[in-house]
């Protein structure tokens, strides 16, 4: 296979990858916020 | 006469390139003293350029020594002839066994460089200077920081379709992908995938990287302008001003290396090493910690960062086509970071209500904080009311996030992709 085609590929997967992983990110901070939310009492503690 | 020439050696040895380089190494001093382009990295880095373009390199490594013990072991035993050239320091011509000591900058390099320990130490300093609370405000501006990376890819394809037209460039899929990486506009992270796959283009690639992050307020202001509309870029974002737990603040660092490491374990010194930093600073209880870090440590390492890269720029290898070529592709990789987070932006317009400004989208480069700042400065200048600082900060330090992620797929990608 030729280093282009590999390329393409690269940036197939790779941007894929990065989406991928920071939308997983995205529902990890989702969950956090959700489970702990902010409560002013318990933060000046 | 040769008694002569021997006291003298620095002017016989001399040559016209060094002139070219100390100019190089001149102008960067010059854009970081005069110009305030990146100063911490830019000076040691145009000085470690002088440094080793002086006669004999010594500052790189000392005079070659003639040893006789060494060559009758090599002529009696060829096959150890890698060993001592691979792993002592050894030089062989015409069959003569030359021991060659490394000078300081040498051993700064290879302890420093080739190890991954200076980028991975910046890592821990910048870990603690970065608050991720705009980015848990606003999460959907992570978005952002995986489309402000498209920049990386397309150069990697431009760097190979160069190499199609310039096959004396020797682009091959690893060194494009080293230069590709620039656009991840993070130094470390430039330096680090550099030294795993083109450690000969370390310097122009680190010449570039910290160049054109220095250069932001000058290329991202024409992109964005070129893709959007004056009403686009007077959208107004509505801001709500969460709160967010110090509970959330201490998890997020963990629970970030935890995924991270599963998913790409190659990228764990990258990403474990920031978090490790955030979370000596969110914690609250290593107060002294987090202020060595962001200050000794980063300074330090920065200091000795700059010029062990400098020291790699001898005019040999930094004298050529292939440098041209990666400081205009470092360029091109910039332009498509910004491109691609404010096209993502306008076509996320596409489908929902509550509209984005296009500009927070090129806010998703890892250049940060300037980044975010020259997009507010955009939108105020379109509109005096508009306040986007907030989801800008947070594309920002999506970019972090993102340009480290981005790293650590092409670590992962490239050699699976050159084993199939």
């Amino acid at each position: 296979m030729s280093d282009l085609s590999l390329g393409l590929q690269l940036m197939e997967y790779g941007l894929a990858g990065v989406f991928l992983v920071l939308i997983l990110f995205y529902v990890l901070i989702i969950i956090l916020m959700k489970l702990f939310p902010y409560h002013p009492e318990k933060e000046e503690d | 006469m040769e008694q002569f020439r021997q006291l003298f050696q620095g002017i016989f040895e001399f040559r016209w390139e060094y002139l070219v380089m100390y100019v190089i190494g001149g102008i960067l001093i010059y854009l970081a003293i005069k110009k305030d382009y990146e100063p911490m990295l830019l000076l040691p880095i145009g000085f470690g350029a002088i440094l080793v373009n002086l006669p004999l390199k010594t500052i790189w490594q000392y005079e070659p020594e003639l040893d006789a013990t060494v060559t009758k072991i090599v002529a009696e035993n060829p096959m150890l002839k890698d060993i001592f050239v691979n792993n002592l320091n050894y030089v062989f011509e015409n069959g003569q066994a030359y021991k060659v000591e490394p000078g300081v900058l040498q051993i700064l390099f290879n302890s420093g460089i080739l190890t991954e320990l200076f980028p991975v130490l910046i890592f821990v300093a910048v870990g603690a200077m970065i608050d991720f609370s705009p980015l848990l405000k606003t999460p959907k501006m992570i978005l952002f920081g995986a489309a402000a990376q498209f920049g990386i890819f397309f150069t990697i394809i431009v760097a190979l379709l160069m190499n199609k037209i310039f096959p004396s460039l020797g682009f091959d899929l690893k060194t494009a992908a080293s230069i590709g990486i620039i656009g991840a506009a993070d130094g470390p992270t430039s330096i680090f995938v550099a030294s795993k796959f083109a450690r000969h283009l370390i310097g122009p690639i680190s010449v570039a990287a910290y160049s054109y992050m220095s250069l932001v307020p000058i290329i991202q202001p024409p992109v964005i302008k070129a893709l959007t509309t004056r009403k686009e870029r007077m959208i107004r974002m509505e801001y709500r001003d969460v709160k967010v737990s110090k509970t959330v603040l201490i998890l997020f660092p963990i629970v970030i290396t935890i995924i991270a490491g599963i998913v790409a374990p190659i990228s764990v010194s990258l990403v474990g090493c920031l978090m490790f930093g955030n979370l000596i600073r969110e914690c609250g209880v290593l107060e002294r910690l987090s202020k060595a870090a962001q200050n000794e440590l980063a300074n330090l390492v920065t200091l000795l960062l700059g010029i062990t890269i400098g020291s790699t720029m001898h005019y040999k290898s930094f004298l050529s086509p292939a440098t041209l070529m990666i400081l205009a592709m470092g360029l091109v990789a910039f332009v498509f970071d910004t491109a691609g987070g404010v096209m993502l932006a306008k076509l996320m317009n596409l489908f929902v209500k509550e509209k984005i400004n296009p500009m927070v989208g090129a806010a998703g480069i890892s250049a940060f904080p300037m980044s975010a700042r020259i997009v507010q400065k955009m939108a105020t200048k379109e509109d005096p009311q508009n306040f986007i600082l907030m989801q800008a900060v947070g594309a920002n330090v999506a970019g972090q996030l993102g340009s480290i992620v981005a790293g650590g797929m092409v670590l992962a990608l490239v050699p699976w992709l050159l084993s199939l």
